[in-house]
Order: C-alpha cells, then structure tokens, then sequence
C-alpha cells in the first residue's frame, strides 16, 4: 500500500505550475511511475501531491528539430528502440534503451524519467552524454537549458528545484560518419542494474571521441578524449592513453553488483573494445 | 475517491478508486480477476503483467486512475468458457507450467510479443520474456511454447 496523495493530470506547463504553487507539501512528477511507485512502496518517498505529466502532448513527441534530436518528456524507453528516426541517426541510444530493466517496465519508464531519478548507474546517461545533450527545463519563471554533463550532483540528486519540470531533451545532431556503442555489464539477464555501463562515439569528420560512463562514480561520468584520439602517435599508445585518461576520472566503489577492482578493469576492457569497434566501423 | 473507466476483456467498468490504489489491486479485488499475481511488486518478476492499450505492461506499478480510459486484457480474457487460447494450449503441451504462478503474465507478455511479432527469433523471445520470472519450470520449455504458439496462430513456419 503507498501513501494517500492528491492526483492531478495537467494538460499544461502553466497547469503544473498551479498545481506545484497552490498545493502544499511535497510534490512529485510521475511519467513513468517505475521508480517513484518502488520508493513510495519502500516508504522512501511520501509525496503530498502527484502530477502526471503523461497528459502534456509535446512531452510525447520524438522529432528532428533544428538543434538535433528532441526527446520528450514522457517518451517511453520502447519507443526509443522503436523509434525509426533514433535507429537511423541516433543508434547508440536505442542500444542503451534496451538495456534498461525489461521488456514491461521499459514499456512505462521513460528517458527523462531515467536521468531524473540519477542513479549513477542509469543506463541512458553514457550514451547521452556522449551525443552532447541538453536537457531543457521549464518553471514558471522561464526556462533554462542545461549540459547533461552538469545535469547531475550526486547519487539520485541533480539541478532540478522543486518548481521546476524536464519538458525533454535535445540530442545534438552529429556528421554522418559519427557512431557510438554502449556495452553493460550485469548479473542477469532482465531487470538487473548495471555493474558499469560504457559508452563510446567516434567521428572522424568532427575530430570527437568520448566516453560515458555508469556505475564508475557518485554521477555518471563524460571523458572528451578528442584530443588524444586525434593527437601524434600510434594506435595502441592513444588507446593506453585514453584508458589511463578514464581512470583519472572515475572513482568506483565496492558493492552488491561489482569491486572497486572489477569496475576499473572492466571500464578499461570495454573502452579498449568499444573504442576497436567504433574504429573497425569506420572508412580508413 | 473518482471514478474512472475501464475496458477489460472487452467489458466496460465503471469503478470507483482511490487516488493510491493500484492498477493491479483494482483487477484483482474489485474485479475480482486473479490471474495476474503480485510477486516482488516491483517491476521485476512479471507475474503482475497485463496488457495495457496493446502493450505488456507490469500492473503493480501502475496508479488505477492512470489507467482510466485504457483497454485492458488479462489472463481471464484469454479463454472462453472450456475454450482455451493457442498460446494457453502451447504452454501446457510444452509442459511450460509448474506451479503456475508466474503463467498468467508468461502468457500476456507472450500475447503482446505475438500480437505485434508474429514470427519471433529465439533472441526476441528472450528480450520480450526476460522480465518474466520463473522459478520451476526452467525457460527452455518456456521458449518453446511461445514457438509453438506462434506456429498454431500461423506465424513461424
């Protein structure tokens, strides 16, 4: 049984921001509810008030715009894999999408919804935060735009102020030749949480690579290797190189899932081969 | 309390519910459907699966007022009277069942994969299944009753 609540429906932005001001106590989103209906059963969260945001139609959206990729809000992680447009120029988050719990609960979790709770493991942020994404937040005040790479603070805690709601994301659009992988490691087949998550995209045309990582650190993490990549020196030097790079910049911990060793041996692994896949793929 | 509509099995319901109760409590208490069973209520055993607007969809984490307007199949829409489904009859000619617990939402999750995917490779009866606990059978038997449920329904030949 979770906790007594008022339920709400809004049709619009102006509509939430009503809602969130006019009623007192602790308020919550829901998209996909599959994360917020496990905390509240586990009494970790008590919210006074729910807003679905499911009835807002520009949160469902996917589409080109200008600036690349615009994700809404309440898009499903199915609808990711499904998505025509994601598989034709955004593959790498299809991938990733797939990794996300199973089958039923990917039918109801949403992309937003993954980066809103901030586990640092969630298996949307590497290949995101690769792409270079925005994520475009809206409060009665205005509306702001901010790096998925500065998007999260700590372990399920991000930017977000309590007046403030995620419209959706804008994936940058990349050159042709661009493409990415995300590899994860778990227990189980199913619904298990990752013991790391790697993601890789390469571009020769843009002179980009860089990795994203879950699961390595309190946030998941983005590495810019460009310069290395793309620097003097031999193949397997730049690799080393890079592995070391990425070392620098995670800090795992020992848990249920993975060791603080497993963890940093395996970033290095899957950053060797997702870095000779993405290279093996492209026209040399 | 509001009231809310639901299309199960093809029958209209009115139904007056509570903000926090759940989609799957509602099928099962007010309406008396048991089929579909809370196992870890939370998204990841399965057995709470039913089909939502043509998709599988676990119902312990969803709010009933959520699902109000949508077109809900479960396990008790799948036979009518002594008659049962091609997919219900390939589970037991698989000897895909034990103790049964977890069949209701193998089934579902089976129906919405089939509905949508007539012709599934082994690899995407895996992903499709993989939030389908079982703890008796063993999922060979399993995976070969969605094949042969295919097969009667026309598909994978």
């Amino acid at each position: 049984m979770i906790n007594e609540f008022e339920y709400f429906k809004p049709e619009s932005l102006e509509e939430i921001f009503d809602i969130i001001e006019n009623n007192e106590g602790e308020t919550a989103l829901l998209a996909g509810g599959t994360d917020l209906f496990v905390n509240m059963k586990h009494r970790v969260k008590k919210p006074d008030n729910i807003i679905d945001v499911k009835g807002l139609e520009d949160f469902s959206k996917i589409e080109e715009r200008k600036d690349g990729l615009f994700i809404g809000g309440t898009v499903t992680c199915n609808q990711i894999i499904e998505s025509e447009l994601v598989n034709h120029n955004y593959e790498i988050l299809a991938q990733a999408a797939l990794e996300v719990a199973a089958h039923q609960v990917r039918n109801r979790a949403t992309v937003v919804g993954n980066l809103c709770t901030t586990s640092p493991g969630a298996d949307m942020f590497p290949g995101l935060l690769v792409l270079n994404t925005k994520v475009l937040i809206e409060s009665k005040n205005g509306n702001r735009e901010v790096p998925l790479n500065e998007f999260a603070t700590g372990v399920k805690s991000n930017v977000l102020k309590e007046n403030e709601v995620v419209r959706g994301l804008i994936v940058k659009k990349h050159a042709d030749d661009g493409r990415g992988s995300y590899i994860k490691k778990r227990r189980t087949r199913g619904a298990d949480l990752s013991a790391i998550g790697v993601a890789g995209f390469l571009s020769e045309e843009e002179e980009y690579l860089a990795f994203g990582l879950g699961a390595v650190a309190p946030t998941p993490v983005f590495v810019d290797v460009s310069d290395i990549f793309f620097g003097e020196g031999p193949y397997d030097e730049k690799l080393e190189k890079i592995q070391d790079e990425i070392l620098e910049n995670i800090n795992p911990i020992d848990d249920v899932r993975s060791t603080k060793k497993y963890r940093k041996k395996m970033a290095q692994v899957y950053t060797k081969r997702i870095l000779s896949r993405l290279w093996e793929a492209g026209d040399k | 309390m509001r009231t809310i509509e639901l299309t199960v099995n093809d029958r209209v319901h009115k139904l007056d519910v509570k903000e926090n109760d759940i989609l799957l409590d509602v099928l099962r208490k007010k309406l008396n459907l048991t089929g579909a069973k809370e196992g870890c209520g939370e998204g990841e055993c399965g057995a709470c699966t039913v089909i939502m607007d043509g998709e599988a969809v676990t119902s312990c984490l969803i709010l009933a007022v959520e699902a109000d307007g949508s077109e809900i199949e479960t396990i008790e829409g799948q036979s009518i009277g002594e008659e049962i489904s091609d997919i219900q009859e390939a589970f037991i000619e698989e000897n895909a069942i034990q103790c049964g617990f977890c069949t209701p939402g193998m089934v579902m999750t089976t129906k919405a994969l089939l509905d949508e995917n007539p012709n599934p490779s082994d690899e995407e009866i895996d992903i499709a299944l993989s939030g389908n606990i079982c703890r008796c059978t063993g999922y060979y038997s399993i995976r070969d009753a969605v094949k042969s449920a295919a097969e009667k329904k026309g598909g994978n030949k």
